[in-house]
């Protein structure tokens, strides 16, 4: 071992983590290297320094910092909403009363949109809006916010006159990319493997096993409006309104006649596969989008969403700095074109909800920053979907 | 020069055990609602909280934020608290989430720059209020380099060194690996060690 390795084991060896072989081999070298020696006495100062490191401050100030804690308690105390119920009973007419209005708020966001964006889009289940919706508002928006942000595609040259009149197996190939962001599972060991799609609520009593990462299925059929239904639950509304639903570039066809694409998606059970996802993000499994927020927890909705960006910064930092591709392309493929498009989705939509969510504006003009920089990393189907989540952020202010 | 107000109380060598056998009356008056008896817990632990939040976040007006709010959310969570358990590493904990959140939200704020992996200079801290907190040269200087250190390797040597988590309980509260715990340090180690090569 040189005296690089040996340092680093000196800083083990001061923490006592060390086993016995490497004790011995590390104070060996330290008994015949004066320069580790030396070091190693610098470590042991430092240590000292730590611990003799007090801050000074008189009598007075230690009694003024515990007073303003005991006011602070004080106010937090008679900040409390006075008991409605005593006891679990009063927690349990909280979360009544947060989910009644979670449901309120979804529903009102849900028909608003509707009738709003697209007057048969709350009649659409996810997948087949995905394929089906012209999302002529928002992309009014987004073309104009983008241009206010002075933002440029790098992917002028794919035009969505282009996906819909030239190739319709090539759209379905757009649509099986566009699929929902947090339905993607990124996995640890995601550089080596293929994103997979974990179905909907909405997706999983219309998907077929297959035991594949995402088989392409470009079949197509015709729904007529009639043949659809309204979401049953909550959660499916909540995932109605994710941004992805309404931008998927133009199929539109003719009215009366719908053309839709369904997917074959891989046939786990979504809640385990959320379960695992909200396990990875360390957040409560409990939690996912579209559910009624715990009153104790008025930002539940941005926790959410922060862990998870959280999560995906320590895993992915790199994909994030400005040098990426270039580091990328001098490193080779560390992680595959499709497993990249699907971090750069989590992560999009990630910082779109952290974006919209958040209370601090400089906090928002970050997430949109980071939305910039993904929207120049990865591929051409990818790069649409990150700019229509700038566009929304941009038009939510 | 004479002991340093709170030095006794705030040496980690002190017994755990000891500890906890002082505050237990404390501890037990808070939970039935005295707020004098957290005050007296809170005049105990504030000073420890507000040294590890001050060399977490580097501003003591953002520490001092964060230790009140930690005393008070302790507070008001104390019927969840085991009286059997030490007072301390719980309200630690809870600082420690808090200011970890903190920095979280600065890191962000620079996260696409890469660690310099280079030893920083230690910054001129002369207008910064750490000089009124620490009165010996010395620690003032060694505080000025820990302060220096990019946040990822400053976290974990201040959990390491001020708060004497094991590399299992950093890598756990932070959610890295224990290797990365290991060797964010050995880089902050050597980091300090360069940058206070005059001092040691």
């Amino acid at each position: 071992m040189n005296c690089d390795d040996i340092r680093h084991k000196l800083s083990l060896l001061i923490d006592g983590q060390l086993n016995e072989s490497e004790r011995q081999e590390t104070e060996k070298h330290l008994a015949e290297c004066p320069d580790c020696r030396e070091y190693y006495q610098k470590l042991v100062r430092l240590n000292e320094m730590a611990d003799n490191l007090f801050l000074s401050r008189d009598e007075q100030y230690w009694e003024k910092q515990k007073n303003t804690v005991l006011e602070k308690i004080e106010k937090a105390e008679s900040e409390k909403i006075t008991d409605i119920a005593p006891g679990r009973n009063r927690n349990l007419v909280y979360k009544f009363i947060a989910v009644a209005a979670s449901i309120a708020l979804v529903a009102f966001v849900s028909i608003y949109e509707s009738k709003d964006i697209e007057p048969t889009r709350s009649l659409f289940s996810d997948e087949e809006y995905q394929a089906a919706s012209v999302p002529s508002r928002i992309d009014s928006i987004r073309e104009k916010a983008t241009e206010e942000a002075g933002f440029t595609s790098p992917d002028e040259s794919v035009s969505r006159e282009r996906l819909v009149d030239e190739d319709k197996s090539q759209m379905a190939d757009v649509g099986k990319k566009s699929g929902a962001p947090q339905k993607l599972a990124v996995e640890k060991a995601l550089p080596t493997k293929a994103p997979e799609v974990v179905p909907s609520p909405i997706d999983k009593k219309k998907t077929e096993p297959t035991g594949e990462g995402i088989p392409e299925d470009k079949s197509m059929k015709k729904v007529s409006p009639g043949d659809l239904a309204l979401p049953e639950k909550a959660e499916d509304i909540g995932f109605e309104i994710m941004p992805q639903s309404i931008n998927a570039p133009g199929e539109q066809k003719q009215p009366g006649e719908i053309v839709t694409q369904s997917f074959h998606k891989r046939g786990v059970d979504s809640d385990m596969e959320m379960e695992e996802e909200a396990l990875d993000f360390g957040v409560s499994s409990t939690i996912r989008p579209g559910m009624p927020i715990d009153s104790e927890q008025p930002d539940l909705s941005y926790d959410f969403w922060r862990a998870r960006l959280d999560s995906l910064e320590e895993s992915h930092r790199e994909i994030l700095s400005p040098h990426y591709m270039e580091s990328r392309a001098k490193s080779g493929d560390a992680i595959s074109p499709d497993s990249l498009d699907a971090v750069i989705l989590e992560m999009a939509e990630s910082c779109y909800r952290v974006g919209v969510h958040t209370a601090d504006s400089q906090e928002r003009e970050l997430m949109i920053g980071n939305l910039k920089r993904l929207a120049y990393v990865g591929s051409p189907e990818v790069v649409e979907k990150v700019q229509n989540y700038i566009a929304l952020l941009l038009a939510s202010e | 020069m004479g002991k340093e107000i709170g030095e006794e109380k705030e040496t980690p060598a002190v017994n755990i055990n000891d500890e906890h056998e002082e505050d237990r009356p404390h501890i037990e008056a808070a939970v039935g609602g005295d707020k004098q008896a957290y005050g007296k817990l809170v005049l105990k632990y504030q000073r420890r909280l507000l040294r590890l939040a001050f060399i977490m976040l580097g501003r003591l007006d953002a520490a001092e934020d964060i230790v009140q709010e930690a005393f008070v959310k302790g507070y008001l969570a104390l019927d969840n608290f085991d009286t059997e358990k030490p007072f301390y590493p719980w309200i630690a904990t809870i600082a420690r989430n808090l200011a970890l959140n903190q920095i979280k939200k600065s890191e962000r704020e620079v996260m696409q720059s890469e660690i310099d992996d280079s030893a920083p200079e230690i910054p001129d801290y002369s207008s910064n209020p750490l000089d009124n907190l620490i009165e010996k040269e010395n620690d003032r200087k060694f505080a000025h380099a820990v302060l220096a250190l990019p946040p990822p390797y400053r976290t974990v040597f201040v959990l390491r060194m001020f708060e004497k988590m094991s590399y299992e309980e950093i890598a756990g509260q932070l959610k890295i690996s224990i290797g990365t715990v290991d060797s964010r340090l050995h880089r902050a180690r050597e980091k300090l060690v360069a940058m206070l090569k005059e001092h040691l």
